[in-house]
């Protein structure tokens, strides 16, 4: 978009956005350009709700950056958002988590707008996914602009604001004429008029400063010394409440095992503005308050309650929504970004316990509000309406979706802990660990399979022993295989499932369990305080004390449990390991006798069988948690132990972790003798055909994990398999699939028949997501170096020989001349022309053969993107040329001068004048995206859109673009010597196959 | 009213209790909130058609946010201050029927002469429909211009085209309900307890 759009007549605007032709990139890039007026703000937002959710889905990043860069007056976007997030489940799950994402890159700057925008969307979005009880509906029943409602608030719905109060008036006196002109303007006035202004800030600034240094100092368990400070400023707040606000957040944090320093800023940074809610609260009470965190009916109860039950009562049943229990969903507002570490580097388990922490908060409040003697408070509860039902349905999945997912991150981040010959085990035993908690409403959003029906997918298992870990890396990617009913869930309360689930919820409540994890649970068993004399007493010690028997007597139960937590408390201040907590003050190593004790209780148990499959998982995932604490105790430099038994240690706990990589899920995979003997067919059918090195076919697999699974007689079983990510580049490797498909579809718009293959990743958090694998396609280099290998031995290489591309091909689809041969060729001519323009204009760098893959029907795809636009591996020029075209890519076409070769030049010619047409597109979002991010891909900051913009070459005429194509991009691209210096470079320090 | 003050006095609040539907609290707020969006406490024409603006943004709304600022500038000040504003606010919004008809009523007479005349209906109906721009306000046929929709009002009170330059239509005319149009009667209650 040109800044001419900007000087159209409103007519011509109006038509525009109205036109069948106007998109979704089109009106991201007016959103931007028209920031200044609310009317053309609420009609583009109007137009965007047009387009099927689907596709809405797909600009979540770009609706949240125009939210986050962008300041207007009008709040159309958000609501627009809020209404999407409220209609759409997997729309607010990836709403939910580009958000998180974007509240750690802002981190760094907690004061600006972006940050106090996401803090408030995600505090509202948090809201709507997890507490049901709240009055349903879409954003014109949603409370109000903040998400967070309060009686007093609930008829609210408009605020001091000027404009919309004249609009609103004027309107009315147009109306009684013009009827049209109220009902074309009343969703605008309704809109604005939500508006809060921040005027609470404005005025506190110099309040806020002057506590910020005192809170930063302080240490969140001190209570008393918090208030008094606040006291001793004589601020004349309401020091009651204060305190339970600023308690709440304390005891929010409490139980937070990932270590103290990482996220004290944070902290501070919450309970400041805390402050300044409470202090609006109490001198402005004109101001609507941006957040209400405390309780307004409920009676105030001590403090010292307040603060020490929480952990405790996390154990208790935490669902007991009392009729009043709007005001305790407000206290249970999870804040998760508050243990979100800024740095993004030490962020072990930080999420995670945030997120349970808010189960934790609203247990307290719940606790609170039934004082006690309620004991049965179900009773008494009102039957849920079918709308809450409905909620109660969606937050259920919601919980575990997001529980599953920090389960698959902070195995990852185990993994990293663990020495490289023990994480295969380590893998397994944790992922066999998720499977007791599936079958599970968990659904993927963006990942699976769009189901025809739409109901969602359900996860019902993990199939452990086709996990592996991808590589040494300090972050451990690790492949899984995930079995899943693909009509498995819908929110519809009628239905069968969600009737027994709704049923088990009014009688029993919630379980408050939380889900896809051991340590939590053993972390706050009753005798948690006290050593650990034998790893056995962790296994047999369950949740002893029930949810039920531990609420008939509350305050004895909070007397009892005070010490127990406390030590918890102090002992995760100073440890960062979660694991460790399990273990709490134990040295394995203090002691010789308990060491060997130890070794041996995991020796024993890797031989003893129990008949209950998980029970035994559990008890091994257990046993290698223990091995892998007592592996980084043994490395960490408080060891006393002479350097030579502790290798022999070391190697002796290893031996043990690796021994039991094979033990899971033995029951199932004993009885399959028949699968063998059909894996060894195969296995020879491949080696007639000569294609061994390739593996096993993803359909093979498949099928032999469905006949071995116990869910695979199921006829909406299916599989699909994905890798856990975490790593700083997960959001710029998203965005960067993002831009790919983009392009694709408008070549697909403009009928250019190339192919490219849709990458899907899903951002969790700035470090954390979930990417598609690629089934059916190896990479070049492992292509490489198994042909290589195989024709070695045949003797049909010479030693220093490497196979090529089209060993491979001749191999896979038979002689030249042959159709199959001849259907790759084209399916490979027309991959490369799509990722030679990809690859060129996007700046795709560090392509060297493990980032190219092949797959079974010839195509190229290109993947890993962690270098484009603007950054590149290392400082040299190394791959100067517009795209790799090696010389063997021209010889598995047929050679410069073939008909294929001839093909590719045409549609790489096509495919960059497609592109140009639509450059619009590709050129707004990259400069939308690049404002204000710190993506390392836009290091060129406003001029990496400018640089986009000039490799388009928009100036020349398409007779001068198929020159340019053919002399500059494929002339200098073919044969480069960077291209050839790159790959061999490659070769020599990665071991990469050339 | 006093202008630097940031929040209203006693007096003020007793005065303006009388004269709107609005508490203490809520005329203390609504005096914060214009004295934040109007820091001078006067909104000037130009600022009314600033505000229209945004939310007309399809056509020009110049003509009619003049009409409209003169209706609640009753004291043709020449700009519209807080007393104006929230006086005008009350009554659409909490107003009752007859009080709402009246106030309208005071801008359609354009000539201030105590009558709504053809002319002065004409003439801010036609700044309506400029406002609103006629491609995104969906009309009924009969209704697509201005000149067809007055009419329809014109003759709904009895009156006949004939008498376009004599005929007039008296407050007590226009406050009688049955003579509107439905719709718009039933438009002045939309934002009944919403503020």
């Amino acid at each position: 978009m040109t800044d001419s759009e900007n000087s159209t007549s409103p007519s011509d605007l109006w038509a525009s956005i109205q036109s069948p032709d106007f998109d979704l990139y089109q009106c991201i890039e007016m959103l931007r350009c028209h920031y200044d007026n609310v009317g053309i703000q609420y009609q583009l937002c109007r137009r965007a709700m047009a387009y099927p959710i689907g596709e809405l889905r797909f600009f979540v990043p770009e609706f949240l950056q125009l939210l986050i860069t962008v300041e207007t007056q009008s709040l159309a976007l958000e609501e627009m958002m809020k209404l999407l997030c409220s209609r759409d489940a997997h729309f607010s799950l990836i709403t939910f988590w580009h958000l998180q994402a974007l509240l750690q890159q802002l981190g760094a700057e907690p004061e600006s707008v972006g940050f106090q925008t996401c803090k408030r969307l995600i505090n509202e979005l948090q809201y709507q996914l997890f507490n049901y009880y709240a009055r349903s509906g879409g954003a014109s029943s949603s409370p109000n602009s903040t998400g967070l409602v309060s009686r007093h608030d609930m008829n609210q719905n408009f605020r001091e604001n000027l404009a919309p109060a004249i609009a609103l008036q004027t309107s009315l006196l147009a109306g009684i004429t013009v009827p049209e002109t109220v009902k074309y303007v009343e969703p605008i006035v309704r809109i604005q008029g939500k508006r809060v202004k921040t005027l609470v800030f404005e005025v506190l600034r110099d309040v806020k400063k002057s506590l910020t240094e005192n809170l930063t100092k302080k240490n969140t368990l001190n209570n008393a010394r918090l208030t008094s400070s606040l006291e001793g400023r004589s601020v004349p707040l309401d020091v009651r409440r204060t305190k339970s606000v600023s308690l709440n957040r304390d005891l929010k944090q409490h139980p937070d095992t990932e270590s103290e320093r990482t996220t004290r800023y944070r902290k501070s940074e919450d309970l400041e503005l805390d402050m300044v809610d409470s202090y609006a609260d109490a001198n402005l009470p004109n101001l609507r308050r941006p957040s209400l965190k405390f309780n307004r009916s409920a009676p105030r109860s001590k403090p010292k309650f307040y603060g020490h039950s929480a952990t405790v009562v996390s154990l208790n049943n935490p669902d007991k929504g009392s009729p009043n229990s709007i005001d305790h969903m407000i206290a249970s507002m999870p804040d998760l970004h508050t243990a979100l570490s800024p740095d993004g580097v030490d962020f072990d388990g930080s999420y995670a316990s945030s997120i349970r922490n808010s189960f934790e908060f609203r247990d307290s409040s719940e606790l609170e509000g039934s004082g006690g003697e309620d004991s049965t408070p179900l009773a008494r509860r009102a039957p849920l309406t079918r709308a809450q039902q409905v909620k109660l349905l969606k937050s259920n999945y919601f919980k575990n979706t997001t529980q599953f997912v920090i389960a698959l991150q902070n195995i990852s981040i185990r993994l990293s802990k663990v020495p490289r010959e023990a994480r295969l085990s380590t893998l397994k035993a944790e992922l066999s660990l998720l499977n007791n908690d599936l079958p599970c409403e968990v659904d993927i959003p963006t990942l699976l399979p769009k189901n025809k029906s739409g109901k969602l997918h359900k996860l019902c298992h993990i199939a452990v022993n086709e996990s592996a870990v991808l590589n040494s890396a300090e972050r451990v990617p690790y492949l899984l295989l995930i079995e899943y009913f693909s009509d498995g869930m819908d929110f519809n309360p009628d239905s069968p499932a969600n009737r027994e689930f709704l049923q088990n919820r009014e009688k029993f409540g919630d379980d408050g369990k939380y889900r896809f994890d051991l340590a939590y649970r053993n972390t706050v068993a009753p005798d948690s305080g006290t050593p650990v004399s034998s790893s056995s007493t962790i296994l047999t010690g369950k949740r002893v004390p029930s949810a039920r028997s531990l609420s008939e007597a509350p305050g004895q139960r909070i007397e009892e449990s005070d010490l127990g937590d406390v030590s918890v408390v102090r002992l995760t201040n100073k440890i960062d390991d979660r694991d460790a907590l399990m273990f709490p003050t134990k040295s394995f190593f203090s002691e010789d006798q308990s060491l060997h004790n130890q070794i041996r209780d995991i020796e024993l148990s890797l031989h003893s069988r129990t008949n209950d499959t998980s029970e035994h998982d559990k008890n091994l995932t257990v046993q290698l948690r223990i091995a892998g604490i007592m592996l980084r105790q043994l490395e960490s430099s408080n060891s006393t132990l002479p350097a030579s038994q502790a290798v022999q240690i070391r190697s002796r706990i290893v031996e043990s972790m690796k021994s039991m990589q094979d033990s899971f899920e033995s029951f199932d995979s004993g009885k399959s003798g028949k699968d063998a003997a059909g894996e060894r067919k195969l296995s020879n059918d491949l080696k007639v055909a000569g294609l061994s090195y390739l593996g096993e076919d993803w359909n093979t697999k498949k099928e032999r994990i469905r006949r071995q699974s116990k869910y695979g007689h199921c006829e909406d079983w299916d599989l699909f398999s994905v890798i856990a990510k975490t790593g700083d580049d997960l959001a710029q490797e998203s965005f960067a699939c993002q831009l790919i498909q983009t392009m694709a579809n408008l070549w697909y718009k403009d009928g250019v028949r190339i192919w490219v293959k849709r990458m899907r990743i899903l951002v969790t958090s700035s470090n954390t997501g979930l990417v598609e694998t690629i089934t059916n396609a190896l990479s070049v280099h492992s292509i490489k170096k198994s042909l290589t290998e195989h024709m070695l031995q045949k003797g049909e290489l010479q030693p220093g020989e490497i196979a090529t591309l089209k060993d491979h091909f001749i191999r896979l689809f038979g002689n030249e001349d042959s159709a199959r041969y001849k259907i790759a060729q084209q399916n490979f001519g027309s991959s490369l022309a799509a990722y030679s323009i990809i690859c060129y204009l996007l700046q795709i760098k560090d392509r060297h053969n493990g980032n190219i893959m092949i797959d079974s029907e010839g195509h190229i795809i290109h993947i890993d993107f962690g270098f484009l636009l603007s950054n590149s591996p290392g400082s040299v020029g190394f791959e100067s040329a517009p795209f790799k075209l090696t010389q063997e890519y021209v010889d598995v076409l047929g050679g410069v001068d073939s008909y294929y070769f001839q093909q590719f030049k045409q549609l790489t010619k096509n495919a960059f004048k497609s592109i140009r047409k639509y450059a619009d597109s590709l050129i707004d979002t990259v400069q939308l995206m690049q404002t204000d991010s710190p993506l390392p891909c836009f290091r060129a900051g406003e001029n990496t859109s400018v640089l986009l913009k000039q490799r388009l070459q928009l100036h020349l005429t398409d007779e001068e673009v198929d020159a340019f194509t053919e002399d500059f991009l494929i002339n200098k691209s073919i044969n480069s010597a960077y291209t050839r210096l790159y790959d061999q470079f490659q070769m020599l320090t990665q071991g990469i196959y050339v | 009213m006093g202008q630097q003050a940031s929040k209203l006095n006693k007096e003020d609040i007793s005065n303006l209790k009388q004269e709107t539907k609005f508490t203490t609290r809520e005329l203390q707020q609504w005096y914060k909130g214009f004295k934040r969006d109007a820091p001078t406490g006067k909104l000037t024409k130009e600022d009314f058609i600033k505000i229209h603006r945004q939310f007309y943004p399809f056509g020009d709304p110049t003509d009619f946010a003049t009409f409209a600022f003169e209706a609640i500038d009753v004291n043709s000040q020449g700009y519209i201050d807080f007393k104006d504003f929230i006086i005008s606010l009350s009554i659409a919004s909490r107003g009752s029927m007859p009080e709402k008809l009246k106030w309208t009523f005071k801008m359609y007479d354009r000539d201030k002469d105590g009558f709504i005349s053809y002319d002065d209906l004409l003439r801010v109906v036609r700044s309506i429909y400029t406002m609103t721009g006629t491609e995104c306000v969906t009309f009924k046929d009969e209704d697509i211009t201005a000149e067809s929709r007055v009419g329809k009002i014109w003759v709904g009170f009895h009156k006949s085209l004939g008498e376009k330059d004599s005929g007039r239509i008296s407050l007590g005319e226009f406050s009688d309900y049955k003579r509107l149009d439905p719709e718009a009667l039933s438009t002045l209650g939309v934002y009944n307890d919403l503020v």
